[in-house]
């Protein structure tokens, strides 16, 4: 599969990243270099084998649904950048 | 385009599919020990690092969500996946901090399930748990999105677990698609894994809907922001008329997601917010695959509370309810509680159905009073069906004692007793005020006479008050019957 810069620009996007015109020609090289190490992997027949997600076989550990003290309001602002009346400020989400 | 003769003969049928979010009722949150109760709560009190996405925290999964969202999907008639696992659906938006939804993608928990609606199948195509967004606040005179500077967000909702429930395409008409979200969320309040709020968001409903041309599938459109059963039915019904019209004037609906607007009774094109959406969903590292215990799955088949269509087959059954009022009775969890607790206490099922049905539903309406804190009734609807039986009221005295009984806390037998509402049974007593009215109401006494049948209940209605209501109307026909024969 070839990586355009249009595949580039577009998980840009996603990502939220905003990159110059070499920078993109850099990740773009990254992207199609990783990829051509998957193209590679992909090789492999593995149609019979299950695929593997985590290395241990055991289930999730489970917790019991009892409440414990978080972190206070005061905390949590202090980690924001800006605020007001106990909320988060951000910047307007729609133009 | 097309002419009119090709264009009717067209088969057009609506296909709508439905997506279902409910909040299930744990303390904590999904993958941390976070209380889930945001509502009235001040912004940013309920979070820790694990729910904020701070570096360094793990999530780990509570055990009652898993066993409120394994409820859900065998209530639901669900095949139990033997394996699961997580993922994160990745977007960034300033109400996800992780930048990242904890969901289930490839292996819900439950699959393949039904809920039948009025003897009809709707297919269940999957059942997932998932942690919820926290909530944002658009600091405008108007509250609403446009024309605000900034954005203000809090996070006490985030990692609220959350059930998905997806259906098959099988719902034909809006009407329909209601009255399933509305069995939906009697299942979910039934079995106690939600409360099932439509106007706090606990339950909240997105829609697939398109139109099949003479059996070939159309495209699609989702719905968003239905929150009200009449809202779903409305946008669905809009969002028909809009695909049908697009056509058969020739045109392509395009695949799109659309904002409900209940105001403008709208639909509108979310196209351009929406598009940049590609979640790159892949398994989350941070949990492990989620091996279900059969065990567990079989205790909880075991222990599965009664299910609406149960408590409906057991009303018919047990007590000779009919269909309407059965259908009801079950029109919420709360109304078949109270049900339920006043046949246990007074018996009578036919009877305690009709006084609930009509007078109690009639007042607890007009009191804003909550039927979950309706219990006291239960004692006074008992006197005053026994005040009915022994005689001691009549029909229409009952109905006003126990509205009055409801309205001020009072015992309806002192309520009879202080305001003299004894049924006056006695015949010589009640022939004196026939008497009395038929020489008062000379011109109704002819025209009966003369044929008018509907003078008659004129006549009883005089008797009655005189009486105040408080006349035997049995007593007051036969003797009214009587006199006016004797005039004839």
């Amino acid at each position: 599969m070839r990586v355009t810069i249009k595949d580039v620009k577009h998980i840009m996007k996603l990502a939220y990243l905003d990159l110059k015109g070499e920078e993109e020609e850099k990740m773009l090289k990254h992207f199609s270099r990783i990829l051509e190490y998957f193209a590679k992997l992909q090789e492999l027949d593995t149609a019979n084998i299950e695929p593997l997600s985590h290395v241990i076989e055991e289930s999730t550990p489970l917790r019991e649904d009892e409440v414990k003290k978080g972190l206070s309001q005061r905390d949590v602002l202090s980690m924001a950048p800006e605020e007001e009346g106990g909320y988060v400020k951000v910047p307007k989400i729609v133009e | 385009m097309q002419a009119f003769w090709e264009v009717s003969l067209l088969e057009l049928k609506p296909v709508i599919g439905l997506e279902i979010h409910c909040q299930l009722l744990t303390k904590t949150k999904l993958f941390c020990s976070c209380p889930t109760d945001y509502v009235g709560r001040e912004p940013n009190s309920i979070v820790c690092p694990v729910c904020l996405g701070l570096p360094g925290s793990l999530p780990v999964l509570n055990k009652e969500a898993l066993k409120l969202a394994l409820r859900t999907a065998l209530a639901l008639n669900c095949e139990i996946l033997s394996k699961t696992r997580f993922h994160r659906k990745n977007y960034f938006y300033p109400d996800l901090p992780k930048a990242y939804q904890i969901s289930q993608y490839d292996i819900p928990l439950g699959i393949n399930g039904y809920l039948e609606l009025n003897g009809k199948r709707i297919g269940i195509r999957r059942v997932h748990m998932e942690e919820d967004a926290g909530k944002l606040v658009h600091p405008t005179k108007t509250g609403r999105i446009e024309g605000a500077e900034y954005s203000l967000v809090d996070f006490n909702r985030c990692g609220v677990p959350l059930i998905e429930i997806v259906t098959e395409p099988d719902l034909s008409s809006p009407e329909e698609a209601k009255t399933f979200v509305m069995e939906l969320r009697s299942l979910v309040q039934h079995i106690g894994v939600s409360d099932g709020n439509m106007e706090e968001g606990s339950l909240r409903c997105d829609a697939n809907i398109s139109i099949s041309v003479n059996g070939k599938r159309g495209v699609k459109t989702e719905i968003k922001n239905m929150n009200s059963f009449r809202a779903i039915e409305r946008a669905l019904a809009y969002e028909i008329k809009r695909q049908t019209e697009i056509i058969l004037s020739g045109g392509e609906v395009v695949q799109e997601t659309r904002h409900w607007d209940d105001s403008k009774g709208i639909t509108t094109s979310l196209r351009g917010k929406e598009e940049a959406h590609d979640y790159r969903y892949f398994p989350e590292p941070d949990l492990l695959p989620l091996i279900i215990d059969r065990e567990l799955v079989e205790e909880i088949r075991r222990t599965m509370p009664e299910l609406p269509k149960d408590r409906r087959e057991r009303w018919k059954r047990d007590y000779g309810l009919g269909d309407y009022e059965v259908s009801v009775l079950s029109s919420s969890k709360a109304l078949g509680d109270l049900f339920d607790a006043c046949v246990r206490e007074i018996g009578k099922p036919k009877e305690v159905s009709n006084w609930l049905q009509v007078e109690f539903l009639r007042i607890a309406d007009e009191c804003k009073l909550r039927i979950e804190e309706s219990y006291f009734v239960i004692p006074y609807l008992k006197e005053v069906i026994e005040l009915l039986e022994k005689g001691v009221v009549n029909n229409q005295v009952a109905k006003s004692v126990f509205e009055e009984a409801v309205k001020t806390r009072r015992e309806p037998l002192d309520i009879v007793k202080a305001k003299g509402l004894e049924q006056v049974s006695d015949e010589t007593a009640i022939r004196d005020i026939v008497k009395s009215v038929l020489s008062e109401n000379q011109d109704a006494v002819q025209s009966y006479l003369s044929g008018k049948e509907k003078a008659f209940n004129f006549l009883l209605g005089q008797v009655m008050r005189a009486t105040k209501g408080k006349a035997n109307p049995s007593v007051v026909r036969k003797v009214l019957e009587e006199e006016l024969k004797s005039l004839s």
